[in-house]
Order: C-alpha cells, then structure tokens, then sequence
C-alpha cells in the first residue's frame, strides 16, 4: 500500500470514513476494559486504528473516531477488532473480540450516507462478547471532502463526532 | 422511591437523557408519572391563532362583533369545546389576540370544527366563557384536520365559512398553529464523579445519577437517570442531553443524586446536589467540582465525593412538528396475510369475510384507522400494498403486489387499497406459510432507492397478520438492516393465535435484536400490537400502533443531522 501514488489511489476503491463509536459490555475476567481498548480495521492490506480509550468507562469503552480506509477491491468484507494495551504499550496488545463486517452492509444509498451498525463481537473461540457500534460512509472513488488521499492507511483521530451525538437514543426515549 | 427502579433489566440502564442507544427503557413508575400528566409520547402542545375577513355583517347600524370557538368532533360526532377567542367590535375582518391552545396528537385524526358568532352588545361586559352561544347570532363555521394545518410549511390554512354544510360562503377563516414551547434548546452533559462512598462490601459501589426538577411545593419529578457503572467510584457516564421541555428555566432548581445500583430496587443514595442548569455550566466553565450532601439526622453533612461537568452543550433540538411541516413525508405501505388460517373469505368466521353489511373485518379496520392518520404526512397518497403467503396464478407468493399488477404495487389513496384488498381476495387462495421476511425487505429496497433521490422520505409498513411467523430469523435479519433505513414497521395482529414470538421482533423489552449473523439492530423500528387487546378498550389500536412512531422517526434523523427544510436553507 506505501507504494501506492495519490493518482492511483484516485481510481481504485472507494474510501471509507468509518466513525468508531463505542462497545459494549465487554469482558474478560475481572480485567477492567475500558481505559487502554482500541479498535483496529483491517480491509484488504490496510489497517487503521484508533486511539486507546483514555477514560475509566469500564466495560463500555467510548471513542467517538473518525478513520479512514480504503474499501478492499475485491470485495468481501473489512475485519474490526477490539483489544487491549498491556501496561500501556502500544506494541503489546491483547486481542478481545472481533467481527467480520460484510461490505453489503453499506454498499446501499449515496455516497455520503451514515449507516449506523452495530454488531456482536465474538472472541477467538467465537463466543459473543460484547457490541461494537459503528457510523460507515461511503466517500466515493475520488475521495470527495475535505479527506486527503495520502493519509489513508494511517487513520487520525478527529475531535469527537458533533456535538450532542444523538445515536439513536430517542427511539428508547419515551418522553 | 423504593418501587421507583424495580426491573433489574430496566433499572440499569439510562432514561431520558442518554445518548447510550440500547436498552434506554423507561422505567415504569417514571412512564407512569408522565402518563398521569398527560405527557406520554411527544406532547406537542399547539397555540392556534384566528383571522377571518368578509364576514356576513348582523348589526344593523354598525358591524358584526365577531368571536370564535373551537370544538373537536369527538368518534361519536359529537362536539366538545376546547376554546374561545375575545370578542372584536364591530369588525367583518378580525384578527383575534387570544390564542386557543390544544396539543397535537400524531396518533389521532383530530377534526376541528370552527364556529362564529356576532355577540349581541348588551352581552360586551360578560366574560367571553359565560357567554350562551345560543342568545348569539351564529355566522357561520368552517372545519379541518389538525394534521392539515401541521404539514402545511407556514402551518396556516384558510377556510371557507358555511351556515350549513352545502350553503353559499360566508367569508373565509385563517388558523395558524404554532408550537407553545417557545424554545428548542437542549444542553448536553458528559458528568463525571469522584470519591464516591464505597457502599458494597466485597466489590466497589455501583453508581448512577438520577436528575429531577423540582415542583411547586418541593416534590420532584425525575427527568432522566444515567446508565449504572459496575463496581467504580470514579465513573465517567455517556453524555446526557435534557431539553427546555424537561428542565423549563436554566435557572429552575434540579436535584442530581448519585444512586448505588441495587438489584432490589433500594438503591443506596450516595449523596445529593442542589444545582440548576446555569450552576452545572459554570462548573463545566470553571472546571470546579461541587460536593455531594447528605442529610443526616436534620443536619447536611458534606461528602468527600464530587461532581463534575466534563462537557456542557448547548444545542437546538427540532420537533417533530418542525420536520413534517418542513415537508417531510411520511409514505404508507401495507401489506396483508393471505395465509390459510384466516379462514375461507366466503365465510362469515372468517377473518378475511367481507361483510355485505359493510361493517369492516380485522383487516379493514386496521387498514383505516391507520391508513387516516398516516394519509396527511403523504402527499401523493399513492400506497405500495402487498399479500403474502397467498396463491396467485404464479403460485405462492411471499410478497405479490395487491393489485395483481405485475409490475406496479401502488394504489391510489385508501380507497386504492380497499379495492385492491378484496379484488385480491376474489382471485388469490389463501395458502401459506406466514413469511415476513419477503415484505420487509420489499419495502426495504423502496426505503433505500428513495435515499438516492431524496432524504425528506420516512416510510411506514403496515403488516396486518393473523399468525405467527414460520421465518424469525429471516424476519429479524430484515429488520436489523431495515434499522439503518427510513423505515418503520406496525405490526398487527388479528384473530386468536399465540403472538408470544412476534413480541420479541418488538424491541421494547429494551434489548437489541440481533439477526442470526450477529448483527444488531441500532434502533427500534418495529411495533407491535394484539388487536384483541383492543377491543372495547379506552385507547384505540391506532393510537397505540402509532405512539412511537414520532420518536423512531427522531431517533432517524437526528442521529444523521438531517435538518427540516427551512433549517436546511438556512445552513
């Protein structure tokens, strides 16, 4: 992928901004999951990821970050996974749980439409563990916006989605 | 407030304010506060304002002394008044000052019926309240649907003044509605709290926050809670958004008590908080905590443990009201079972019999009541309408266009749908088995391609069953992606059969529905509702199909920043 120029970049697969939520309801033994968990996306060769979750939100980490990634060419599926820093290290992660995201499940409407997904987790044995809620757009091929095609594999944070992220919380709202 | 947080299931989550997105179940003693006050569902209370030009002129030597009372026409047709107006002297053109409050109903036709009157002048010093409208000359009334008035973008409508139904006019009224809570401010808060009391003995507390506003008299009423924290006396909750319409005044006093979770229902209090919403956005300013409180024997006693604001937002909320009238459509689809169970349509058990009498089966009457409400929220009143589990000269078929048209599911307005219903019902044998899955998706596919051409369309699928499903897994993964579409989905259910399993498409018990590939439903879109336990009750099937639907409709836009029209011009 570092060997691919911006202008080929332009003409292969569409990019995606894929905002990372939060997930819920993790857990493995009695380690706390929340300070120190991040999320990893992996479609076709690239792999984006975001930042450890600072805050002490226990099992319900919250990110709240935007990244972007190019859709894998030949179709198929991006794989999103949540592990956990060990002593803070970077380099040392455990894996928790994991999901295949299937690209038909955003491959509907304009580009540019939010699809809100949510999915259970499942661990390397394949019991569920917990939810991961995600927002995928679709950018287009020549990714439109303000997004920079060079800094694609990378992923960077951006401030937290808006203000007052309403992810469909009034649907439970009864007042 | 023992019994306030019975349910554990319930109990735990967040209420009101969250911007968690599962579970957020209205505990029961809250929803049943609110019921009690009328404030169930969106309360959306309306201030309609009255104009007429050209009335007929009674007096003889000066002009008519116009004042205007507004009735609802009740099921029963008869009239109940809601308000009257002032009385202008001497005018055939008043524009009446007082404003005649009534609250919009979505889940209601409410007919409007408008009736003027000249007030003889020897009644001018009576109170408008006490006056018998039978002493006063009658000029004339005009009526409408209160949904009519809502959509239109200026929310005004002009009506044609009658004595009588078919008469000649007798000038024209002009209604303007417009929302009574004068501001749409929201205010987001991230609040966390630290040095909480250790209240378990073998692990740490379990802490939620619960918000009140405080009433006339010094009782409170709760307007929102956090989700519970495992085991942290330290913790950080989801953001909560609170609205004018729940804590009135940034200056109105609110008590914040923070709760240790307990399965029982009797939460320990971990302390309180006296603060208004001008005090919590000053602590966010300062960056100050404030100190939790007890009462202990008549005496506060100050706690170690604090309160901060880690973010404090002040953003405008539009209403429903705001986006309908802001021409946003809701469309009408239908879809009808055409299983064996119904029983033969030529005999009168049947559930598909049509009465020569004309007095409407199951099907008919869910198919009205719904279909009158939804008709004003669609403008080109054309309906998708479908059967399923029936046979047709092609065989069985899941999901077969009403009509029998091969390549065109829409009928033209409610009576498109009665035609199309019982035309079907003459050439399609009921068959089996009860899929549901083909019609969701059906009506899916109609949600998404309008995605490409408009994002002003929400849609609405009314399925009309007599049994339960033989597809759930189908049916749940149609649902949960239908949950990432403009689409809503209004079960009912006729006839006697067991629905226990269609309870769990309905996502109220506050867990997510997940499909058999692991994916989750991100809202509730479907809801669900026994036409049996309707029967001979106080609130109609359609208002309880469609209690929901504002706040799904919400729940859509909102988490997408769709804005009503005129906020889109303006940006």
């Amino acid at each position: 992928m570092a060997t691919c120029t911006a202008t080929a970049c332009i003409t292969s697969s569409p990019t995606l901004e894929i905002t990372v939520i939060s997930a819920e309801d993790l857990h493995q033994g009695r380690t706390n999951l929340g300070r120190g968990t991040f999320v990893t996306i992996r479609s076709g060769p690239s792999v984006v990821s975001t930042n450890a979750n600072t805050e002490d939100t226990h099992n319900y980490p919250l990110w709240n970050e935007r990244l972007h990634i190019r859709e894998p060419s030949h179709g198929g599926w991006i794989q999103v996974d949540v592990s956990k820093r060990k002593h803070g290290d970077a380099s040392n992660a455990v894996h928790i749980a994991g999901v295949k995201v299937p690209l038909s499940d955003f491959s509907y409407g304009p580009a540019g439409y939010k699809h809100f997904l949510s999915y259970r987790l499942r661990d390397q044995e394949g019991r569920g563990n917990g939810i991961v809620n995600l927002c995928v757009r679709r950018l287009g091929g020549n990714g439109e916006g303000q997004f920079n095609v060079g800094t694609h594999a990378m992923g960077y944070p951006v401030a937290p989605v808006g203000v007052g992220y309403d992810y469909g919380h009034s649907a439970y709202r009864k007042y | 407030m023992g019994g306030c947080f019975s349910d554990l299931k319930g109990g735990l989550d967040a209420v009101g304010g969250s911007a968690k997105p599962q579970q957020n179940e209205l505990n029961d003693a809250v929803a049943g506060f609110f019921q009690a006050r009328g404030l169930q569902g969106l309360y959306m209370p309306l201030q309609l304002s009255l104009s007429a030009s050209k009335l007929q002129d009674m007096d003889v030597f000066s002009k008519s002394d116009p004042m205007a009372v507004l009735y609802v026409k009740k099921q029963d047709g008869k009239l109940e008044e809601v308000g009257r107006t002032e009385v202008i002297q001497n005018s055939l053109n008043p524009a009446w000052i007082t404003k005649i409050c009534i609250n919009f109903q979505f889940e209601m036709v409410q007919n409007l019926v408008f009736r003027i009157f000249d007030i003889d002048t020897k009644f001018h010093n009576t109170p408008v309240k006490s006056l018998q409208l039978n002493d006063q000359d009658y000029l004339g009334e005009a009526s409408c649907v209160l949904s009519e008035i809502v959509t239109k973008q200026d929310r005004s409508v002009t009506l044609k003044l009658q004595k009588r139904p078919g008469m000649a006019h007798f000038g024209s009224l002009m209604v303007h509605a417009e929302e009574t809570v004068a501001s749409k401010q929201a205010v987001e808060l991230i609040l966390h709290c630290t040095h909480l009391e250790n209240k378990d003995t073998f692990s740490k507390s379990d802490p939620f926050i619960r918000i009140s506003r405080t009433v006339e008299g010094g009782a409170s009423v709760p307007i929102c809670k956090t989700e519970v924290i495992n085991n942290n006396l330290n913790p950080v909750w989801r953001p909560v958004t609170l609205t004018t319409q729940q804590f009135y005044s940034k200056e109105n006093p609110l008590v914040i008590e923070c709760f240790d979770f307990e399965s029982s229902g009797k939460h320990v209090l971990l302390g309180r908080i006296d603060a208004s919403i001008a005090e919590l956005q000053r602590l966010n300013r300062e960056r100050v905590g404030t100190n939790f409180y007890v009462n202990q024997h008549g005496h506060r006693k100050v706690l170690k443990g604090q309160l901060f604001v880690d973010k404090f937002d002040e953003k405008t909320q539009y209403s429903f009201l705001d986006y309908i009238s802001g021409g946003f459509e809701l469309n009408f689809m239908v879809a009808i079972d055409f299983t064996a169970s119904n029983g033969d349509p030529r005999m009168p058990q049947s559930l598909h019999y049509i009465d020569p009498a004309g007095r409407p089966n199951s099907y008919q009457q869910a198919i009205i009541g719904v279909g009158e409400v939804l008709q004003f929220y669609d403008t080109d009143k054309r309906f998708p309408a479908w059967g399923f589990g029936g046979r047709t000269r092609d065989g069985v078929s899941h999901c077969f266009n009403l009509n029998l048209l091969p390549m065109e599911a829409e009928v033209v307005g409610l009576e498109g749908i009665m035609g199309a219903y019982s035309t079907a019902l003459r050439s399609v044998s009921l068959a089996g088995p009860t899929l549901f899955g083909p019609v969701i998706n059906r009506a899916a596919e109609i949600a998404a391609h309008s995605l490409s051409y408009s994002q002003n369309k929400y849609f609405v699928l009314l399925i009309i069953t007599d049994g339960v499903i033989n597809d759930p897994n189908e049916t749940k993964d149609a649902i949960v992606r239908a949950s990432d579409l403009p689409l809503s989905i209004l079960i009912v259910g006729v006839g006697n059969a067991d629905f226990k399993e269609m309870e769990i498409l309905d996502a109220d018990g506050g867990r997510r529905l997940e499909s058999s590939t692991g994916r989750v439903a991100t809202r509730d879109i479907v809801q669900f509702v026994p036409m049996r336990d309707f029967l001979g009750g106080q609130v109609s099937i359609v208002q309880a199909l469609l209690e929901e639907l504002p706040g799904q409709f919400l729940s859509y836009v909102r988490s997408r920043d769709i804005k009503p029209l005129f906020a889109q011009q303006l940006s």
